[in-house]
């Protein structure tokens, strides 16, 4: 199965659930899975790349607080840790990686009875 | 770590990354060579609301505050500070307040150090605290009015009281002794008035005399029972007035001094005592001479007893049917458990529901239609400072209510 950033929900929803860690490190886009709280449960190969954090270091953290403080409004993290109902959105951002600005689209994919959260990250390259 | 490059690096970056303040490099033109995890925090909602190019400061900041912008534009200094903390409001957003406060330094020719910081609670705590300040002011400005307006009724009635006194001891009725005088001269003379004017003058002369004399006595009784109760009167505004000048001037001591509770609870019956004729209110004092003095604020203490009587008393004018509306207000003192000293005040008017009793201490709480719900609340605060307790009780509606306050004493 080919799954893009822009994949309809079901798609990448499955996909997030049913693949394991070396499955989501091929994937074209950074994939960081949270439980409700933001505590990082698996942060793929992509965003690795992008952040210069390893996967090993990024587990555990919490992703708002410790991981990428520059998402800690109510943008993201506030839509993120006060979702009640499945969430599905994108928005353009600005990362801060070692204080470059970059660039990104954000997918903010939330399942609260499942008590887990995904934020998918593409980066927009300037036409 | 396996962080790529050294690890001071990477700690350094982190640090900036981290710092609270936003943070933002960007060039003369002010394309954003780096920034903060704050700064994106702070601006990057604006940028995508405004739809304006998010690399790219100084266009955000030609929308946001049009003067920082012109200031940062117009520097032509190669380095050097172009502002400190310089605020602004966010005019960008109608519905919410925010307010930035932006440092500026050219750093070189061409990068240009952005520090700021979302100042809105900053600003909002500030324009509080400046309407406390003024409001103060004219709290102030009106003891000030009020004391003046009492220190002249003051004198006016001192002068009032001192004429009533000069009435009073001047008020000798001579006539009247005169008049005795005249009496006891028809009498040794009556021989001579009845040869003169005819058998029986000198009588009727002298009944006239007597029945004059006894007019003007009773008269002179009765002005005297006048001025002496003028007199009464005048010393009881008087005292009034000097307790409402203490109270009004509000300045609390540092030092509590030992406090008669005696004399405070009579000092707020004095300005109460209108309250109680008007209404009708009977008055069942029963004071323990014996009681002992408790270390207190007199003044603070006075505005409780005088808060709690001024609900007793509203609260008949909430209860009509109550044919001998009474207040009995008591002190004593015992000695269980602790030394203690109770003031008790308790009316028969309209009482509340048992389960309410409580709740009335509460900010803004109150049992009457009109009312702020602010006296019992303050007067809780009050003895607390005390160190004391206070309670209200009702057996229910129409079974009036009862305020027991407790001091303890060593």
């Amino acid at each position: 199965m080919n799954i893009a950033f822009d994949s309809n929900t079901k798609e990448i929803l499955d996909y997030l659930e049913n693949s394991d860690e070396k499955q989501r490190d091929l994937l074209p886009f950074g994939a960081i899975v949270m439980d409700p709280a933001g505590a990082v449960l698996d942060y793929n190969q992509y965003e690795s790349n992008l952040s210069s954090i390893p996967r090993s270091e990024a587990v555990g953290k919490n992703f708002f607080e410790d991981i990428a403080p520059c998402t800690k409004n109510p943008m993201i993290a506030e839509k993120f840790l006060k979702s009640t109902a499945p969430l599905d959105e994108t928005i353009r951002f600005i990362f801060t990686y070692r204080i470059k600005p970059t660039r990104v689209k954000l997918r903010l994919l939330t399942q609260p009875e499942k008590r887990r959260s995904y934020l998918l990250v593409s980066l927009i390259t300037r036409s | 770590m396996s962080h790529s490059g050294d690890l001071t690096d990477y700690l350094l970056l982190e640090f900036i990354n981290q710092c609270p303040y936003g943070l933002i490099g960007a060039d003369q033109t002010g394309v954003i060579q780096f920034q903060n995890a704050a700064a994106s925090n702070l601006l990057t909602p604006i940028f995508i609301q405004q739809d304006i190019d998010p690399e790219n400061v100084l266009d955000l900041l030609k929308t946001l505050s049009h003067e920082l912008y012109e200031l940062i534009s117009s520097f032509k200094k190669d380095y050097g500070k172009i502002c400190d903390h310089f605020s602004f409001k966010n005019d960008l957003v109608e519905s919410v307040d925010q307010y930035f406060s932006f440092t500026v330094i050219r750093i070189s020719p061409t990068i240009y150090e952005y520090a700021f910081q979302d100042i809105t609670a900053q600003h909002l705590a500030q324009i509080e605290l400046n309407e406390t300040i003024e409001e103060s002011a004219i709290q102030a400005g009106r003891l000030e009015v009020s004391s003046g307006i009492l220190h002249d009724i003051g004198n006016a009635a001192s002068a009032f009281g001192a004429e009533i006194s000069k009435i009073r001891s001047s008020s000798e009725w001579r006539e009247i002794n005169d008049l005795q005088k005249l009496n006891k001269l028809f009498e040794s003379q009556s021989q001579n008035i009845d040869t003169a004017l005819g058998d029986g003058k000198s009588s009727s002369l002298q009944r006239f005399v007597s029945s004059v004399a006894e007019s003007l006595d009773k008269k002179s009784t009765r002005l005297t029972a006048s001025y002496e109760k003028l007199y009464q009167l005048t010393s009881h505004i008087q005292e009034i007035l000097s307790i409402q000048m203490h109270y009004a001037t509000g300045k609390e001591k540092k030092d509590r001094g030992l406090v008669n509770l005696n004399d405070v609870v009579a000092d707020a019956l004095s300005i109460q005592e209108n309250s109680f004729t008007k209404r009708h209110v009977q008055l069942d004092l029963n004071l323990d001479r014996n009681i002992p003095k408790i270390s207190g604020d007199r003044t603070k203490l006075i505005q409780v007893i005088i808060n709690i009587l001024k609900n007793a008393l509203e609260a008949f004018d909430e209860s009509p049917g109550v044919e001998t509306k009474s207040i009995h207000v008591q002190t004593y003192s015992s000695q269980e458990e602790k030394p203690q000293v109770f003031i008790i005040i308790r009316d028969n008017a309209i009482g509340f529901p048992p389960e309410e009793a409580a709740s009335l201490f509460t900010r803004g709480k109150t049992s009457k239609n009109s009312g702020s719900g602010f006296g019992l609340y303050n007067c809780q605060q009050i003895i607390s400072s005390h160190h004391g307790r206070i309670k209200i009780e009702s057996p229910g509606p129409g079974k009036g209510s009862t305020v027991t306050i407790q001091f303890f004493y060593e």
